[in-house]
């Protein structure tokens, strides 16, 4: 998550390099 | 609000310093398992010291317990259910896990520097609902607050969540942005560089605010 946070942002705080959610996965820790 | 978390309702809503004064976070929550992978880009390594606390957020999961991986262009992070009541058995029941399919291919739609980053808008720009075309009340408690990783549900002008999400991100130090300013004094001085005014004329403070919470057994979020 820091480094999603340190990504530029655009003046609508928008990343201005896309940041792509590839998937989400629910399972057990471990 | 449409979604999107501001400084005001997240002061409202469990807003406040961690257990240090904001400098650790919720330890087991996010943490970025891989380095990211976009070429060319530096990322400062951020050191936050543990914290050890009793407080239901810092309780690490135990093997088997439900989780949730977030696999995104930046990394990865992952993170727990926690509900406001009987986290456990809900981990393991919730029907409150969106369809999960619907996040794949979506952006991280706001990052707030020392604030929050936000996603799970469709392709429109607007969250949407993905629990079988219903939304889901807001499940507020005294229980969690807005600490440094705690992954959180947005609420839209209903009051109500359908399927944007939102991290807090404040780096150690920071007193969660500008949402864990709590001092009258500091609430008028934030308020100000956003050129606003607050209604209260910045008197009543945070502190206040959950006492009252909790004198009137209010759970939901303040208006």
């Amino acid at each position: 998550m820091d480094a999603i946070a340190q990504t530029g942002v655009d003046e609508a705080q928008r990343p201005t390099e896309p940041i792509t959610i590839n998937s989400v996965t629910i399972t057990k820790y471990e | 609000m449409d979604g999107r978390p501001d400084h005001e309702s997240l002061e409202k809503n469990n807003g406040g310093t961690g257990p240090d004064g904001g400098a650790g976070r919720v330890q087991w929550g996010q943490y970025p398992l891989q380095p990211p992978g976009r070429a060319g880009t530096t990322v400062q390594t951020v050191s936050r010291p543990a914290v050890e606390s009793a407080e239901l957020q810092f309780t690490h999961p135990a093997a088997g317990d439900t989780i949730a991986v977030f696999d995104t262009s930046a990394g990865i992070f992952q993170s727990s259910a926690l509900s406001t009541d009987e986290p456990r058995r809900r981990c393991r029941t919730s029907p409150r896990w969106p369809s999960r399919a619907f996040y794949n291919g979506l952006t991280v739609t706001r990052v707030e520097k020392d604030f929050v980053v936000e996603a799970g808008q469709g392709a429109d720009g607007r969250g949407t609902t993905i629990w079988n075309g219903n939304r889901y009340p807001a499940e507020t408690t005294d229980k969690l607050h807005h600490y440094s990783g705690a992954l959180c549900a947005a609420a839209d002008a209903s009051g109500e969540c359908a399927s944007v999400f939102y991290v807090m991100e404040t780096l150690p130090g920071s007193r969660l942005g500008d949402a864990g300013a709590h001092r009258p004094d500091e609430r008028r001085r934030l308020a100000g560089r956003r050129g606003e005014r607050l209604p209260d004329g910045g008197r009543r403070t945070l502190p206040r605010l959950h006492r009252h919470r909790l004198r009137a057994g209010v759970r939901r979020e303040w208006k």
